[in-house]
């Protein structure tokens, strides 16, 4: 019981949060698309110029106006496979890695100094 | 003087909460580069992640709580930022949960459920997991000690017994 309501406390937080951001967020006006000239349809001018560019021969099935859905335009689909991963996953630990050392060595050496003042004090005593 | 936090922990939630965070820390990894892995593992790990959090959260539940009632009062500088950058964790985690679902392609679909694809949440997405990250390894960083000390005595030390643990025979003799 006492677990269950903790549960909904995190989960009514969460809510307070989530419910925050997208009413920030649609209030704001950027939930629409924000790319200079999206959603603006392309019309190639009155008399037909401009669109296709002169000597573009689609396929058959016309497929060349558009590039499909899930191909390597799609951005995040199956990019790198295995060895993507593992090195994403490297490149991602290196930068936790990296921020450790920063926090971590100073405090240590902070932590060494001060035991080695302490002991020399000590024995000048 | 500052009063510092002391929290027990039985071994038993000890080792349960070392488990955690090293599933919680190779799923981050994983869910951290969806060109790799594909969208669908992108979306279901990073909720399956979500409910993972859930646990570990309940298990700092006492944590939390003391530090919470003492923020205001004396409270060690350790502990207060911890519980600072706690937070501002538990937002970014919030906002990259919820901008993931207003751009799910797989699992919101699935669950019968269409958002008109949006830049900025996408922009958000992206702007809270590299965010995530740089919390995550401050997290890491200000946990340290707890770390290498969980490790040494759940992972490091029972493995070390196992080889250099004479055999009953030996003993006997």
């Amino acid at each position: 019981m006492k677990t269950l309501g903790r549960i909904l406390i995190i989960l009514l937080v969460f809510a307070a949060f989530s419910a925050l951001m997208i009413v920030g967020v649609n209030a704001s006006g950027v939930s629409s698309s924000s790319f200079p000239g999206e959603g603006r349809e392309f019309r190639p001018g009155a008399d037909g110029q401009g669109f296709p560019p002169s000597g573009f021969q689609p396929g058959a099935d016309g497929a060349g106006f558009r590039p499909e859905r899930g191909g390597d335009h799609d951005g995040e689909r199956g990019g790198g496979g295995v060895i993507g991963l593992l090195f994403g996953a490297i490149k991602n630990t290196l930068v936790i890695a990296l921020l450790v050392v920063a926090v971590v060595l100073p405090k240590s050496i902070t932590r060494k100094k001060r035991r080695n003042d302490a002991l020399t004090s000590t024995t000048a005593e | 003087m500052s009063e510092e936090i002391a929290v027990k922990n039985t071994p038993i939630q000890t080792s349960t909460k070392l488990w955690l965070d090293i599933i919680l820390f190779l799923a981050f990894l994983v869910t951290m580069d969806p060109r790799s892995s594909g969208i669908a593992i992108h979306e279901w790990l990073s909720l399956a992640v979500f409910a993972v959090l859930m646990l570990h959260l309940l298990l700092s539940w006492d944590w939390i709580v003391s530090v919470s009632r003492r923020f205001l009062g004396k409270l060690g500088l350790q502990n207060r930022l911890n519980y600072i950058l706690n937070w501002l964790l538990f937002i970014d985690g919030t906002l990259l949960i919820i901008s993931g679902l207003m751009i799910s392609r797989v699992a919101m679909p699935l669950i019968g459920i269409q958002l008109p694809e949006g830049f900025a949440w996408r922009r958000l997405h992206d702007m809270s997991a590299n965010f995530g990250l740089i919390m995550l390894g401050l997290h890491t960083a200000l946990h340290w000690n707890w770390i290498v000390n969980t490790f040494n005595r759940y992972l490091i030390q029972p493995v070390a017994r196992l080889f250099t643990a004479k055999p009953k025979k030996d003993a006997a003799v």
